[in-house]
């Protein structure tokens, strides 16, 4: 069947085009945190909960994500609807239609997030009174995350495939279908799956290294575990961004091999700035009491994590080229609109920083 | 057509409709009950009021859990299944307002922290600091709310904007202040109603009595004050509204009943822990609750009938059509032609082309078989029959766009209609004659009233009216019934003045 080329809104752009991408890629990476936070750290939470009758020091872990997981699931949702807002915006023919080729599946990703939310807060909350259901619940929550985790890579690898979309659809109206026939799919879920746990690594281990003056065998510990599940997780993950790069249609992964320089420079950039990331985490995890290792190899994490959604952007780029390219899209910019948003969000987030303050200024509870 | 559609055997109008009645419902409550506890802690703290503080702290993770979770998923989910359902309008709304969501985000944001960090610090730092938190909160909620309501309210009355394409001409519409002012007081009611909700479980009695007696009197603020709002909002409806309240759209009629009549009682009752607050248990407060809860449904429901047959008035149908698209579609060559997402190609007179009519152009309101189910209301009627209403939807009930398809479109539709509905089903008496081969269009004394202008026919005139009324008013279909039926729908509408005859007698 042929491709199916939805077309774009007629209404224009409120907004030059460099801006709204920028925005997607950045507000991207600003989600990207926190979610592989809630991601990896609630599945090695989930670990060290299972370990934790051995094992005192995992226990404390899980315990202390536990703690965290509803705020960082704040933050992750939060600091997502805006990347979602930005992808609609520029590429909304593709997004829609994707979402209700799998509908059914799409949907439920909101009231999987309702409960796996409240399961949170309840492991918060009822930690010591829930005892036995602990650890099921614990799991189902895990399960949920990861889960919806699976389904936000089907919709991002479907809208990529109008030259499928026409099979997929017709075969089921009513409910649609995951996006399973696509190779690309499994890497690229399973590459952002295991990059989270390496970035979850890095969260315990910031975490071992704040708690410093209160329990110093325990944070020790923590910085060593959290840096030896970064550089384990990270290790898998450079096979598995191999795979993924093979998986590639040939036409999409030859940008990254020579036929777009950009895209090709910052392959190997984001490969060698991992390997540095790796050694200083290799450092740090050697020296618990030294933080600079540590910190400079946080960084350079984050410098990785940008590069990929740069990267993934280009990803974007090249699979719909043949159907669809930003620069046919009309622009008529809201200028007044869009200053009133940049002064509304200093603002916001002047006020959001204050209110850390408070939080972390307050007494312990 | 720039979509697929979404087959949901429910209906996706009716998934909509749940999803949206929760979140309004939740999300008033969320900026109403800020302002509720930034007050009432701010009395607590005037007084030294130790209970109220406690009973505030309590509440207060309450309303956390409630509105950081089910308000702000339950927010996004709509987004995802207007999405899902509408992806034309849904995507208009964003290319107009994408900056207007953006600021609604960063409110968002500061909503989100804010909450957490309220609920988390009572007694952790200065009672001053907290109830600044308190009102962070609030005053980013309620922000929110004045934002968000510009692109609800430009849904319904886009006003200036459609000659313009000026932003502030959509988003200061032309119901922009009454509706943000009904929400207001509707935000203010909804605070006092889960007031009531908590209250109820505070353990020392003087302090329950004084908080219930309050969360009343907020209550009843908020409803009087929504009076006069909805009343300057209602005026400002667009032409085609007042048609529909009364009965062009049954279930909207409905509604409105429910809203004013629900209202009043509401009022009535909030009386009751005003003045008698000792007595007020969980289940009052529970009975207040949905009391509460099927006002909002009513209320959210009119302002999604009075928008039919738009999803954005006067620019586009419900079934993601602009007026343009729709018009060249019907006079030049069709749906098929024109949409993207089509298997069958080109259109032919056959159930197979009509399956696909049908969900291009009737699906996004109608279902088969669930929510607004066509096979019901067409079960016993011929393919003719059908072929010839589709060409009128525009004049029936329910405010429907005109059928955008060609000839052949509309052939095939009736008969994959026909087909599912079964056209050898017999009709069981006048009643069901009358309300297939007329009731899409008149009703015997409410829309379109018939009682009046078939007053004194007799039996045989009727018979013979029945099959002259097409070629006197082009609005109605043929008749294209059995003699049987014609009988049996004569035999009916004489029995309206039988009746009425008996209650004149007596
Ligand atoms: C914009 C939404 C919308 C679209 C599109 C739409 N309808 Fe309707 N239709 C309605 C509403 C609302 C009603 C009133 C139903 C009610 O109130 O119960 C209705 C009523 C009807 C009725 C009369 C049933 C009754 O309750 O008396 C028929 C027949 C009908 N529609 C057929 C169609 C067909 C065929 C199509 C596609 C060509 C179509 N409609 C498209 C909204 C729509
Ligand atoms: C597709 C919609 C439609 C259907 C079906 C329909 N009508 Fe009508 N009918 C109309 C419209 C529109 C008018 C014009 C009303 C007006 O001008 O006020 C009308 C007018 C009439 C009038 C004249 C009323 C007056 O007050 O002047 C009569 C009588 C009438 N219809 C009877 C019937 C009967 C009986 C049936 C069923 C056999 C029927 N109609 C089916 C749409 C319809």
């Amino acid at each position: 069947m042929e491709p199916i080329v939805p077309l774009p809104d007629v209404l224009p752009l409120p907004a030059p085009l460099w801006l709204l991408e920028f925005l997607l890629v950045f507000t991207f990476i600003c989600h990207l945190v926190p979610m592989n936070f809630l991601f990896g750290g609630g599945i090695l939470a989930a670990i060290s909960h299972a370990r934790g009758s051995k094992s005192e020091n995992h226990g404390r872990l899980a315990r202390r994500l536990f703690e965290l997981l509803p705020t960082v699931i704040a933050f992750a949702v939060t600091l997502g609807i805006a990347p979602l807002l930005f992808v609609q915006v520029l590429y909304g023919q593709f997004v829609y239609s994707s979402s209700i080729l799998m509908a059914n599946a799409w949907f439920w990703v909101v009231p999987l997030l309702i409960a796996g939310y409240y399961l949170a807060y309840l492991l918060r909350f009822k930690w010591d009174s829930l005892t036995g259901m602990r650890s099921g619940i614990v799991w189902v929550m895990v399960l949920i995350f990861t889960w919806i985790g699976f389904i936000y890579s089907n919709n991002f690898t479907l809208m990529l495939r109008p030259d499928v979309w026409a099979a997929h659809y017709f075969a089921n109206p009513a409910s649609g279908q995951l996006n399973w026939a696509d190779p690309a799919l499994y890497p690229r879920y399973l590459h952002m799956l295991v990059g989270a746990v390496a970035v979850a690594g890095i969260w315990i281990m910031i975490i071992g290294l704040r708690r410093k003056s209160g329990d110093v065998a325990w944070s020790n510990w923590a910085v060593a575990y959290g840096a030896r599940m970064f550089m384990h997780a990270t290790l898998l993950n450079v096979i598995i961004g191999f795979w993924f790069l093979v998986a590639l249609p040939k036409r999409v992964m030859m940008i990254f091999m020579g036929e777009n320089m950009t895209a090709t420079v910052l392959l190997f950039a984001a490969i060698v700035l991992t390997a540095v990331a790796w050694v200083l985490i290799q450092r740090a995890s050697k020296k618990p009491d030294s933080r600079t290792p540590a910190v400079a190899g946080a960084v350079a994490l984050l410098g990785v994590l940008a590069m990929m959604a740069v990267m993934r952007q280009q990803l974007r780029t090249a699979y719909l080229a043949p159907y669809f390219t930003l620069d046919e899209l009309q622009v008529a910019p809201q200028w007044d609109v869009l200053g009133l948003f940049a002064v509304t969000l200093v603002i916001c987030l002047g006020v959001v920083a204050w209110l850390i303050k408070v939080m972390m200024r307050a007494k312990p509870a | 057509m720039n979509f697929p559609v979404w087959e949901l055997e429910m209906g996706t109008p009716l998934l909509i409709a749940i999803v949206a009645i929760l979140h309004v419902y939740v999300s008033h409550f969320a900026i109403g009950g800020g302002l509720f506890l930034v007050v009432m802690e701010h009395y607590a703290n005037r007084k030294d009021d130790r209970h109220l503080r406690n009973y505030l702290i309590t509440h207060s993770r309450f309303f956390a859990l409630v509105t950081l979770v089910f308000g702000a998923i339950s927010g996004v989910g709509i987004w995802f299944v207007i999405g899902l359902s509408s992806p034309a309008a849904t995507s208009s709304l964003i290319h107009l307002f994408v900056w207007v969501w953006a600021i609604e985000w960063a409110l968002f944001i500061v909503e989100i922290a804010a909450a957490i960090v309220y609920y988390m610090t009572w007694d952790r730092v200065s009672r001053r600091t907290h109830l600044a938190v308190g009102w962070v909160y609030f005053i980013a909620a309620f922000l929110s709310l004045v934002v968000i309501n510009g692109i609800l309210a430009f849904m319904l009355t886009p006003g200036e904007w459609l000659a313009s394409g000026n932003f502030w001409d959509a988003f200061f519409n032309p119901t922009y202040w009454p509706s943000t002012l009904a929400r207001t007081a509707i935000c203010i009611g909804l605070a006092g109603i889960y007031a009531l909700f908590t209250g109820v479980f505070v353990k020392h009695a003087a302090t329950r009595a004084r908080i219930i007696r309050l969360a009343g009197l907020w209550a009843l603020a908020g409803t009087i004050l929504a009076v006069p709002a909805l009343y300057w909002y209602h005026g400002l409806l667009p032409a085609g509204a007042a048609e529909l309240f009364a009965g062009g759209m049954p279930a909207a009629a409905l509604a409105a009943r429910v809203l004013v009549w629900g209202g009043i009682a509401l009022a009535v009752i909030l009386l009751a822990p005003i003045i008698f607050p000792k007595n007020f248990g969980p289940g009052s407060a529970i009975t207040f609750a949905l009391v509460a809860l099927t006002l909002f449904g009513a209320s959210e429901w009119i302002r999604e009938s009075v928008r039919k047959p738009w999803v954005i008035v006067d620019y586009m149908y419900g079934n993601g059509l602009r007026p343009a698209e729709a018009e060249a579609m019907s006079t030049g060559d069709g749906i098929l032609a024109n949409a993207v997402w089509v298997q069958e190609r080109p259109a032919a007179a056959t159930t197979a082309t009509g399956r696909e009519i049908f969900r291009l152009a009737c699906r996004s309101c109608h279902t088969l078989d669930g929510y607004r189910g066509l096979t019901d209301r067409l079960g016993g009627l011929d393919e003719d029959y059908i072929y010839e209403s589709v060409a009128r939807l525009e004049h029936m009930v329910g405010a429907m766009p005109a059928f955008p398809g060609s000839d052949v479109e509309r052939r095939a539709l009736a008969r994959y209609l026909a087909q599912e509905s079964g056209t050898t089903l017999p009709m069981l008496d006048g009643a069901e004659v009358f309300s297939k081969r007329c009731g899409f269009c008149h009703s015997q004394s409410g829309f379109r009233a018939l009682d009046g202008s078939l007053e004194g026919y007799a039996h045989d005139e009727l018979l013979e009216l029945f099959p002259e009324l097409a070629e006197m008013i082009e609005e109605m279909p043929p008749w294209s019934g059995t003699e049987d039926e014609a009988r049996m729908l004569a035999d009916f509408i004489q029995s309206w003045y039988a009746v009425a005859g008996e209650e004149e007698e007596n």
